[in-house]
């Protein structure tokens, strides 16, 4: 539990001080966002500074390393990994965001390019979870769909694979729909990480190894997972304090494919994998309205929102900027009451 | 379980339904804001937004704590009672005031020694109606004890509770007052703070000294889970309430709301048995109302300021933060406080030797 607390605090101070030295930085090297031409009236944010998820990656990897140094804890496979995960796709994320800026185009990575890059470091995760037991032999995940524990047959390695490989491509991408209003993505990743550390902490209460219980979870490191959220979380709320509207520094897709990232790899690790669209429902909800444009449009040649992602469909209704994002965090903190209230309610005996 | 998900979905839905007609009736009334001559002057576009959202929040969460009773034959219990009575009849002071308010036009309400005087009759009615209503373990909603995240130190009598709890009440319903003003600030602040009481109820009720007595840090309090019913319920209302009271807002809570939300943090404070930790989880509210206090004890004393203005958010807005980012910052700070005391509250759980 002090681990968890120090590491939070860490990285709050780090992306709350940090954050505004990366902006003079960033802005004196011209590293500003180009909007994208066929956006909403957005061209007053050309030149705000851009990457600023480079600050939540290293705050939220200084915080959890620092956290378990002052504290002597050991650190366990899965939260490593995780944010081995966070930290490889937030570098996938930082090339899209500085070939975009070295271009001066708001197109970066040719997306082939972008998403063989989530698929090689999603394949390497995939595989790596099903490795390194601890003490009990449990690994930090097996492969087994997971909805609040792992269920049905062992699916095989190889589809496993494709499975994480398919779920860290689409969170990573439905978070990165999601930015594009100030604060909305980080608001929004901040309540889901919340959740899942209060999730890291319930799985260690009830965890198989302190006792056995017919609800006990036998996931493995529950408490370095929460100690993982609960950095991630510091480090978003630090940044959030820059980011709300009108926001100072954007995240940029370092920031958003790297928040992905990691909700997917606590998903995994948490035995929660299909939770997470519960959890995270309004970034499915964003993604879904992209996919559902486009589909409608190459199948009818009609539109069926003004512009998709939803946010800006609502921005062109003429709701004000902030009104979107304030009701977007509310829809976001109903699906995660949901989701917790399934959580909890499947462990009531 | 089942209580607190229909509680809150039903003041939810009233609340998000309910605003938008109450927007259209009080704005075609006439109920709107009257803004203080003194504030920020970007502040005078304001005028006419209709007020008194609050009424909405306080029907919106006493049907929802009934109908999710009436829908699962839980019994109410003495303690949801009487905290939602103890909102509604603050929220009964605050609608006279802002009533008044409206009917000459003027942006002072009730004068200040009969709202005080309204606030202090409501609360110690409540402090003296906590300490009787037995349950069936003979647990009342409280006892005539100081709280931190139990209760501590020797009975103080009854006379020096009911002061306590008078002056308890009297100061978070004029905290959460001081808050409101902004767009969404003091509804946002108070739904993560009632948040975080769903959570310390849920917590009391799973390690109930009467379902687990054996265990040495078992929790002392009546009918935790339907504390956790009304905190779950007026969440949702505030949610609801919320949507349209985003920034820009469409209707704002008023006195009637402010004081009724600051009677329901309170009154659940008093029958968690947590009067001192909610310091610490409504920390914003706390250095807003301090902000206040220094600002016109300095004046008095030296006669200069120390803010540009108070209460805080506006000294803020002087320096030029946009409105939004001061909402938003201010959000964050109240869900820091919140980290802070879940963080206390747990830990001297795990502390105690079990």
């Amino acid at each position: 539990m002090k681990t968890i607390l120090i590491a939070a605090g860490i990285s709050l101070m780090l992306a709350l001080f940090g954050t505004p030295l990366a902006i003079r930085l960033f802005t004196r090297r011209g590293w500003g966002q180009p909007i994208r031409e066929e956006g909403p009236a957005h061209q007053t944010k050309r030149g705000t500074p851009t990457m600023g998820g480079t600050v939540i990656v290293v705050a939220s990897l200084a915080g959890y390393l620092a956290g378990h140094w002052l504290s002597s804890d050991p650190m366990s496979a899965s939260g490593l990994l995780i944010l081995m995960l966070m930290a490889g796709l937030g570098l996938v994320g930082f090339l899209d965001d500085f070939i975009k800026i070295y271009r001066r185009t708001s197109l970066g990575l040719r997306s082939g390019a972008k998403l063989a890059g989530q698929a090689v470091i999603g394949a390497l995760f995939a595989i790596e979870v099903l490795r390194r037991p601890d003490g009990y032999g449990l690994t930090p995940a097996d492969d087994h769909f997971s909805f609040l524990r792992d269920f049905g047959p062992s699916i095989g390695l190889l589809v496993f694979v494709i499975w994480i490989v398919i779920m860290i491509a689409g969170t990573s991408n439905a978070v990165n729909l999601t930015d594009g209003l100030d604060g909305l993505a980080t608001g929004a990743t901040v309540q889901v990480l919340a959740a899942y550390a209060l999730i890291g902490i319930w799985q260690e209460r009830n965890d198989c190894t302190n006792f056995l219980a017919p609800q006990c979870y036998a996931v493995r490191d529950p408490l370095d997972i929460a100690v993982v959220a609960a950095a991630v979380a510091g480090a978003c709320f630090g940044f959030l304090w820059w980011n709300a509207p009108p926001a100072r520094i954007i995240m940029g897709d370092t920031g958003s494919l790297a928040l992905g990232g990691v909700l997917a790899g606590l998903a995994v690790c948490t035995k929660t994998q299909l939770l997470l669209p519960v959890l995270g429902g309004l970034f499915v909800i964003i993604a879904m309205s992209v996919i559902i444009q486009v589909g409608f449009f190459k199948m009818t040649g009609h539109r069926v929102f003004r512009m998709a992602p939803l946010q800006h469909h609502f921005e062109l209704l003429g709701w004000a900027e902030t009104t979107i994002v304030v009701r977007f965090w509310l829809v976001c903190g109903l699906c995660i009451a949901l989701g917790l209230g399934i959580f909890y309610v499947q462990w009531l005996p | 379980m089942k209580t607190i998900l229909l509680a809150a979905g039903i003041s939810l839905v009233l609340s998000l339904f309910g605003t938008p007609l109450a927007i259209r009736l009080f704005a075609r009334r006439g109920y709107g804001q009257l803004i203080r001559e003194e504030g920020p002057e970007s502040h005078l576009t304001k005028r006419g937004t209709p007020t008194m959202g609050g009424t909405v929040i306080v029907v919106a969460s006493v049907a929802g704590y009934l109908g999710g009773h009436l829908l699962t034959d839980d019994p109410m219990s003495a303690s949801g009672l009487l905290v939602l009575m103890l909102m509604a009849g603050l929220g009964l002071v605050g609608f006279l005031d802002d009533f008044i308010k409206i009917y000459k036009q003027r942006s002072l309400g009730l004068r200040s020694g009969a709202k005080l005087a309204g606030q202090a009759v409501v609360g110690a009615l409540f402090a003296v109606l906590v300490l009787h209503y037995p349950d069936n373990y003979d647990l009342t909603p409280a006892d005539a004890h100081i709280s931190f995240l139990r209760d501590v130190g020797p009975a103080i009598g009854v006379v020096p509770f009911v002061f306590w709890i008078v002056l308890m009440i009297a100061g978070w319903s004029n905290a959460v007052n001081l808050t409101d003003g902004l767009d969404g600030l003091a509804t946002g602040s108070a739904t993560l703070v009632l948040a975080a009481y769903v959570l310390i109820a849920n917590w009391q009720l799973r390690n109930d000294c009467t379902n687990a007595p054996i265990v040495a840090h078992c929790y002392a309090v009546a009918s935790p889970l339907d504390l956790a019913v009304v905190a779950a319920a007026a969440v949702g209302a505030c949610f609801g309430f919320l949507w349209w009271n985003a920034p820009p807002a469409r209707i704002f809570m008023g006195d009637t709301g402010s004081l009724a939300l600051g009677g329901v943090l309170a009154g659940l404070a008093v029958c968690t048995k947590t009067q001192l930790l909610l310091v610490i989880l409504g920390g914003l509210f706390v250095i807003i109302t301090l902000s206040v206090i220094i600002q016109v004890g300095f004046f008095k004393m030296t006669g200069r300021r120390v803010f540009r203005m108070a209460p805080l958010q506006h000294h803020f807005e002087l320096l030029g933060w946009a409105e939004t980012t001061v909402v938003v910052r201010f959000w964050l700070v109240c869900g820091l406080c919140i980290a802070l005391g879940l963080g206390i509250f747990y830990v001297e759980w795990l502390q105690v030797p079990g």
